[in-house]
């Protein structure tokens, strides 16, 4: 694919570059360890955004977030590579279309369940979030982890509020179900 | 009592229900145990998340800085279209080409009616080139230096260039 001619580089540009790993270095990083799961791949996807910050520099709006324009950068490429990988690997992330959850208004026993919660969670979460497909563990990510609006994530991963809406939903009802499930085990006797 | 779905508390929790359904939420939660208790499920997951990211926190990698800063320098070093064309011509092209035209030019003034005869700066420069293709043809520097002086011997020299270039084409072909 032909690229167009890159602009000879100039001093400003590198220091813009430079600029931005420094500050932003290392939440791109974790952004793309989180997407990805392994720090091979993060390293690469990182390496592969800010080439494209060097060369689409002058694209960035001052006065923006640069971390929501990586991060936008950071899902393309993320996006892209797992197009190219569908054909060589067999996919294991499941799709979009995650299984239903249950019937919306199961009632709970009254319990309190955040010391639970607190304690229990991180195994069976790390888990559940490798099940979600990448689209729903963007969402989570974006939404939860660092907390950006839907409006914002939407501005990220380039799809409607709505598509924000409906994948945070299924992948929050994923985990939900995860939680729920693991919550119950001990009580069984198996 | 109609109680939440599950969507709403997560659209709750995430503050983006329009103002009034978030009045209304607020109001049902407060009346209602069983909603607040799945709410502070989903916060609880929420906060978990965040924890766990922040526990998994991962340094930027060493190296990492100037592993982009020397792609970058590769790339802002790459070729441009002309200096691809270049580098396609040098210099296994370049050197029978440079060879060719001083052939030409040392023979068309050797009777040969159909051109005029080079002018000096030209014989001057593909002297200069065929010493330097004897020299060491495959130096990368007198191949470099070869095609600006072509570049000037072309656009002052017409005739014996296409001649050269000719007969240029025939010597890299037959060299394969
Ligand atoms: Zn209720």
């Amino acid at each position: 694919m032909p690229r167009k001619p890159v602009e000879p580089s100039t001093p400003e540009q590198n220091a813009f570059v430079e600029r931005a790993i420094e500050q932003y270095g290392k939440a791109t990083y974790n952004f793309a360890y989180r997407l990805t799961g392994n720090e091979a791949d993060a390293r690469d996807l990182t390496q592969d955004a800010f080439i494209r910050v060097y060369r689409a520099w002058r694209s960035f709006q001052p006065g923006t977030s640069f971390l929501s324009w990586i991060y936008r950068i950071v899902t393309n490429l993320h996006r892209d590579e797992l197009r190219r990988r569908k054909g060589r690997f067999q996919e294991e992330i499941p799709e979009d279309n995650a299984p239903q959850e249950f019937g919306g208004q199961k009632p709970l026993a009254v319990h309190p369940i955040d010391d639970y919660v607190e304690r229990q969670l991180s195994e069976p979460l790390s888990r559940a979030l490798r099940r979600l497909s990448s689209e729903q563990r963007q969402v989570i990510i974006l939404a939860d982890i660092e907390e950006y609006s839907y409006q914002e994530i939407a501005d990220i991963m380039g799809c409607s509020i709505g598509t924000v809406r409906s994948r945070l939903h299924r992948a929050r009802a994923l985990l939900r179900r995860l939680v729920l499930q693991e919550q119950e085990r001990p009580q069984q006797t198996r | 009592m109609q109680h939440l779905g599950n969507d709403t508390i997560i659209d709750y929790l995430h503050r983006e229900l329009a103002p009034g359904e978030d009045a209304a939420v607020l109001m049902h939660l407060e009346a209602c145990a069983d909603c607040s208790v799945r709410l502070n499920l989903e916060s609880a997951i929420g906060g978990r998340l965040r924890a766990q990211a922040k526990a998994e926190e991962l340094d930027l990698p060493l190296g990492m800085r100037e592993a982009i800063m020397a792609r970058i320098a590769a790339e802002a070093a790459a070729p441009t279209p002309w200096e691809r064309l270049a580098a396609w011509l040098r210099p296994a092209v370049v050197v029978p080409v440079v060879a060719a035209a001083a052939l030409a030019a040392v023979l068309i003034p050797m009777g040969t009616q159909h051109a005029a005869a080079p002018t000096l700066p030209v014989m001057y420069y593909l002297e200069e080139h065929a010493a330097h293709a004897q020299e060491n043809p495959l130096a990368d520097r007198s191949a470099t230096v070869m095609m600006t002086s072509l570049e000037r011997t072309a656009s002052t020299e017409t005739v014996p260039m296409m001649q050269a270039v000719n007969a240029a084409s025939l010597v890299d072909s037959g060299a394969r």
